[in-house]
């Protein structure tokens, strides 16, 4: 069957539907395409440079950070605290922290949580701001504007206002801040997913969908937000991003994880405090993981973007 | 009188003007200086370290120069806010009271040295005299000292400050920063000046003389009462021992504090008896310049021709001026130490002394959550507590040397006349094995970086103890302050510590001000159940460092609750009894007993350089006295 509408993504890699499966779903224009969309999105992808770079790195952050500690131990439950500051040296590649932890362990650690916020954080707020959008860019009308009021008040407070405040009220665990950073990012993905809703909606097999009677329901779940889902992906991979940066900041300014879990923000404030010590390793190592690894969502993001907008495709 | 104020690093919340120490005296006795014969700051130079310090003390050089321009530093947040004695508590603070002392001497000055007891040399008046079964003393003013118009400061002097400070605190309690409901001058039935030179004061009971000079006359400050005693500029003078003459004075001259543009112009601030005049106060930063007072009739008179204070926005801008050389003397704060050697290469000296106070990590003994209030209750589980805290560990590595160790709320350093038996040696060493024994000896299954449990609940002295069910685990939050960096670093040493005998302990960083607004039974009772440890830094104390109101049952600064009848005992008698000993025996009990854990007393380091005066003249400024008038410029 030849595309000649939006394609469906979902249904790009389905098993081989039954008589009376393909009679219930040919409600409305449904196009089937073998796939052709994805592998022409792929080769756009992998001939990106940057974003296959980054596609990289987070293999090894996410290599680095959860299989690293089975290879390097060290002892992140008792710090030295008398050795607090210590340099590199034997047994310590990176030094020891100002709490006589060792610095390259706890890199490692604050990698994992990292990571698991940023994923977490970034798939709550795409699942609501996704969701959110459907719904009005569905239902239009009072429920538009309502939640596109909610959003405008949402994001007119800044974020990260928010995010200190509920820090220092709650203790900082790392459901704390996945709920957090994920309640407080959802704004700009339902913004977002809202727009394409509202392109969509007004496209022939949506129209012939609608017109041979799918509810409203249904038409959201299986046309509008798998159709929307690239630029969904594509905003998760900068929602991980944002994740990362912000609960680094947080920690940054002192409200971040509690310990015994490690976030790199609180690394590089205690490394801030001690640079004109000279106490370098507590500073470049654990900065220089996070630029790489929010650069390397953003790279993969930029990849994604270009390779999933078929406008922005080189061909 | 609240000798206390929050601390939380050297160089911020701590207030609290003066501090005496000394007196050993029994009734009818004379008090005796507790500093010993030497009573101005000497010129033999100091090369030794003794425990606590950091850094040395140079001997005093002749290689000077007359006149020129000393500076010194003062922060945000730091800065002087008040010239008028009579301070008002939003005013109040160690830094305003080194202000006010260039320009206004205290009756009793502190500290000597390193050590906080009360230096007679510098002193207005002779130690007080208690009689009447020290119910009665009497004060003998020193003759040579003078108003900066000639007048002699007198009796009637000290009798006018106490005659505005009761105007000021009836007037409403905050208007003086010292002052508690009861204590002084509440506590002065009468007095009388039978000569120029004497004043008595009556009180409504008997005190222990040494807490009475130590916290209660310590904070006076004569006034002069010839210049001051007018409701108006060019009014007639007032008899101000009438109290509505008294209330006019007062609102008179708090008023004329109150603009601050006018400090260096008012001629109500132009007769002083420091050693120094001001001739400069900028009122946006409060950076000041001052000139010596030929009239001054202290031991030694400044030699330079002009002290200025400047101003910097935080302790990070000035220990940058201090590495560019731009300020002859100014603090170190604790991060930084490590860069001291860069210091000492661009000439500064640099020294360092713990300051008479205790920091703590305080129990909250009224959290019922998880039977907390019980487990506390019970001293061995204290000990064992008390038995993870590694100080030498944190000395070393958190504060790189800077500080001493400290078992109890009178610290061995530095040296008072109070310190106890138990403050010399730690009653409770960093033991694994001994924590680990104190429990299992009382019922309790120790499991190594597991949970350990109660498994033989009962009160028989092998048991748990009263109300602590059988599996119980010992698991507690400790929330501590995120600034500065010592008390996390502490709690997280603490937290590994008890991993090892199967205590898990959560960290929480949070604010100061929320900590101290929050997490504080006496203030914030509805949030009794929500907090089982804290660590918020301490306090600093007065001379005479009882701990009324810190650990006595009905203290407004009793954060966990701590109640114990033989401290309060114990307490009483620190303050009431006539037993010079008494607050030797009140310590000895805290510090055996362990309301808290109490942990290292740091230094207070400050730089100098380009300027040379008496060692004693710079280790007083641990004690935040600040004597530049022994300083000369160096050639």
């Amino acid at each position: 069957m030849t595309s000649i509408g939006p394609v469906d993504p979902t249904q790009a890699a389905a098993p081989l539907a039954t008589e009376a499966e393909l009679l219930a779903e040919h409600d409305a224009g449904q196009v089937y395409e073998q796939g052709s969309s994805w592998r022409l999105a792929w080769q756009t992808f992998r001939e990106n440079y940057f974003a296959v770079i980054g596609v990289i790195l987070v293999i090894f952050f996410v290599l680095f950070s959860f299989v690293g500690p089975y290879l390097y131990h060290s002892n992140q439950l008792t710090g030295s605290i008398a050795d607090a500051n210590l340099g590199p040296g034997k047994g310590h590649p990176l030094g020891l922290d100002q709490n006589g932890f060792d610095e390259l362990g706890r890199i490692m650690k604050g990698g994992q949580t990292a990571l698991e916020i940023g994923f977490a954080a970034a798939a709550l707020a795409s699942v609501i701001g996704t969701l959110v959008g459907a719904i009005a860019g569905l239902a239009g009308g009072l429920v538009d504007a309502l939640l596109m009021r909610i959003v405008d008040v949402g994001l007119a407070i800044p974020t990260l206002f928010i995010i200190l405040v509920l820090a220092v009220r709650y203790n900082g665990t790392i459901t704390a801040f996945v709920l957090i950073i994920g309640i407080n990012s959802w704004f700009v993905p339902a913004r977002l997913v809202r727009g394409e809703v509202l392109s969509l909606r007004t496209r022939d097999f949506v129209q012939a969908s609608r017109s041979m009677g799918a509810t409203q329901w249904r038409l959201m779940w299986r046309h509008l937000i798998p159709n929307a889902l690239g630029t969904v992906i594509v905003n998760v991979t900068f929602q991980i991003a944002d994740a990362v940066l912000f609960l680094s900041t947080v920690g940054y300014l002192g409200f971040g994880l509690n310990p015994p879990y490690v976030d790199w923000g609180d690394q590089l404030s205690d490394g801030v405090t001690n640079l004109l010590n000279g106490y370098w390793w507590e500073i470049y190592p654990v900065g220089g993981c996070l630029i790489l690894l929010v650069l390397a969502f953003n790279f993969i993001g930029d990849g994604l973007r270009d390779a999933l907008d078929v406008r922005l495709r080189r061909r | 009188m609240t000798p206390l104020v929050f601390r939380r690093s050297r160089f911020s919340f701590v207030a609290l003007a003066a501090a005496g120490a000394i007196l050993l005296a029994a009734c009818g006795s004379s008090g005796s200086s507790g500093g010993g014969g030497k009573q101005a700051p000497n010129g033999a130079g100091s090369t030794s370290t003794t425990e606590g310090q950091y850094g040395t003390l140079p001997a005093e050089s002749s290689n000077v120069i007359t006149g020129g321009t000393v500076t010194y530093d003062i922060e945000n947040g730091s800065q002087p806010q008040y010239i008028m004695p009579v301070t008002p508590g939003a005013d109040t603070s160690v830094y305003n009271a080194e202000f006010q002392y260039l320009l206004y001497r205290p009756l009793y000055w502190t500290p000597q040295g390193n050590r906080p007891i009360i230096n007679q040399a510098l002193s207005l008046a002779k130690l007080p005299v208690y009689s009447n079964g020290n119910k009665t003393l009497t004060i003998h003013m020193n003759s040579q000292y003078k108003w900066s118009d000639g007048k002699p400061v007198t009796a009637q002097d000290v009798e006018f400050f106490i005659d505005i400070l009761r105007a000021a605190v009836k007037e409403n309690n905050a208007n003086f920063g010292n002052y508690t409901p009861g204590a002084f001058p509440d506590n002065v039935v009468s007095m009388k000046t039978p000569d120029p030179a004497t004043l008595v004061l009556n009180l409504d009971r008997a005190y222990n003389p040494n807490w009475y000079t130590d916290t209660q006359l310590v904070v006076i400050q004569p006034m002069p009462s010839q210049d001051w005693n007018i409701a108006s500029t060019g009014g007639p003078h007032l008899d101000p021992s009438n109290a509505a003459n008294a209330k006019k004075i007062y609102d008179f001259l708090n008023s004329e504090a109150k603009k601050v543009g006018t400090y260096a112009s008012n001629p109500l601030w132009k007769v002083v008896d420091g050693p120094f005049k001001l001739t400069s106060f900028n009122p946006t930063t409060d950076a000041n310049t001052m000139v010596p007072n030929p009239t001054y009739g202290g031991p030694v008179k400044p030699k330079f021709a002009e002290l200025k204070a400047v101003y910097f926005t935080s302790s990070t801008a000035e220990f940058n001026a201090l590495r560019a050389g731009k300020i002859n003397v100014g603090g170190v704060p604790s991060a930084d130490i490590p860069q001291v050697p860069l210091l000492r290469r661009t000439g500064y000296n640099v020294y360092g002394y713990p300051d008479l106070g205790f920091s703590y990590i305080v129990f909250n003994f009224k959290d019922k959550t998880n039977h907390w209030n019980n487990i506390i209750s019970q001293l061995y589980v204290r000990q064992a507590l008390a038995h993870l805290e590694d100080q030498q560990a944190i000395i070393k590595g958190v504060y790189h040397g800077a500080a001493a160790e400290a078992y109890g709320p009178v610290p061995a350093i530095p040296a008072t006349n109070y310190v106890p038996a138990n403050a010399s040696t730690d009653p409770y060493p960093y033991s694994i094995s001994d924590a680990t024994n104190l429990l299992k000896s009382h019922g309790w299954n120790v499991v190594p970086n597991g949970t350990t449990t109660c498994q033989n609940p009962g009160t028989g002295p092998n048991q748990c103890g009263a109300g602590i069910p059988k599996g119980q685990n010992l698991n507690f939050t400790v929330y501590y302050t995120n600034d500065p960096p010592v008390a996390g670093q502490e709690t997280i040493a603490l937290q590994g510590a008890a991993k090892q005998i199967g205590v898990n302990i959560t960290p929480v960083a949070k604010t100061f001000n929320f900590i101290i607004q929050n997490y504080d039974d006496p203030s914030a009772p509805q949030n009794n159940n929500k907090w089982q440890v804290e660590n918020f830094g301490g306090f600093n104390e007065d001379i005479y460092p009882t701990t009324d109101e810190i650990f006595n049952i009905k203290g407004s600064f009793n954060e966990g609750g701590y109640t114990d009848p033989k401290a309060d005992q114990l307490i009483n008698a620190s303050k009431f009894s006539s037993n010079p000993d008494a607050l030797k025996a009140e310590a000895s009990y805290i510090t055996e007993n362990l309301p808290a854990i109490f942990t290292p007393n740091e230094d207070r380091i400050s730089a100098w350089k380009g300027i040379t005066g008496p060692p004693d003249s710079f280790a007083s400024l641990s004690q935040f006295g600040f004597t530049p008038e022994y300083w000369q410029l160096t050639k």
